[in-house]
């Protein structure tokens, strides 16, 4: 299976050349990360500031695939951390995933 | 909640099974509970950690690659990165635990890293490109262990609707369903020997 990254234009150029799958977020994220995760890939990794993005989060959080949010050129917003933080949260029904 | 039950010996017999059974039942989903909790709670120290690590590193492999782009033409860049021949590809496989088939990648690379000239791109680019790569074998195992977080705290939530329904709901049923039967099948022995009693006066005189 393959790797795709979402992200914005410059910042996924890299990824390209150490062989995943890139496609520029552009004017409409949404658009493209429900093209994404329609295909068949292994892993997808979206850039932060592509999720901060997305009019439906949703569509990321409800698919088989495996979407992992990666920072984006400006930094981390630290949404992959809340991303587990919440699930564990509601699944166990206590914040285990606090700074300790 | 009440259920119907009719006060017989064989339904208080049942239903005593039926309890045994129940608390057997929530004995072990609460052992799974324990155990999914112990799992996910190594896993989550384990990720964080990691998630931390793998967000620095790719935002300097990101600082370098930015950098070493600086010194290049736009266009070369754009030449470099078009014929691109490598690909990275995963191959999946699944490991159970707790019964939760969770992923395992085997990730494969092919081709050349710097599949460009050497003529119009800069060193810079090559160490920068080395560096995501080591980068990027890194995220896809944190993407392993996200996503046996994501399937096992699912699982999490599931047992737990199950340990507490039985715990709070079938089990208590159950409980007063064999207490009534119990009383109601003492009230009739009452009710029996008393007439008994009564007969026995009466044939006596």
């Amino acid at each position: 299976m393959k790797i795709a990254v979402i992200g914005p234009e410059s910042g996924i150029i890299p990824f390209r050349a150490i062989g995943a799958d890139t496609y520029p977020a552009g004017e409409k994220p949404d658009e493209i990360v429900r093209e994404v995760l329609g295909k068949d890939y292994g892993i997808v990794f979206i850039t932060e500031d592509t999720i901060n993005r997305l009019e439906e989060r949703k569509i990321i959080m409800e698919t088989e695939i495996n979407v992992v949010p990666i920072p984006g050129v400006g930094g981390e917003t630290g949404f992959g951390r809340e991303r587990i933080r919440a699930l564990i949260k509601r699944a166990v029904g206590i914040d285990l995933g606090g700074e300790k | 909640m009440r259920r119907q039950v009719s006060a017989t010996r064989m339904e208080l017999l049942n239903q005593k099974k039926k309890l045994g059974l129940a608390r057997r039942g929530h004995k072990l989903l609460k052992d799974k509970q324990d155990e999914l909790l112990r799992v996910l709670q190594d896993l989550i120290k384990e990720v964080m950690q990691m998630r931390r690590e793998v967000e620095d590193e790719l935002i300097k492999a990101m600082k370098r690659f930015v950098l070493a782009r600086a010194v290049t033409e736009p266009m070369y860049i754009e030449d470099a990165f078009m014929i691109s021949t490598s690909t990275f590809s995963i191959t999946e496989s699944r490991r159970s635990v707790m019964n939760v088939k969770i992923p395992v990648y085997e990730s494969e690379f092919e081709g050349l890293l710097t599949s460009y000239g050497f003529l119009n791109t800069s060193g810079e680019m090559d160490l920068a490109l080395e560096n995501l790569h080591a980068v990027f074998e890194k995220m896809i195992k944190l993407a392993e262990k996200e996503r046996a977080i994501i399937l096992l705290s699912e699982e999490m939530a599931r047992t737990r609707r199950r340990v507490n329904a039985l715990e709070f709901i079938l089990i208590p049923d159950i409980e007063e369903a064999i207490k009534t039967i119990y009383m109601k099948l003492s009230e009739m022995e009452r009710g029996n020997i008393s007439r008994l009693m009564r007969i026995k006066d009466v044939i006596r005189k």
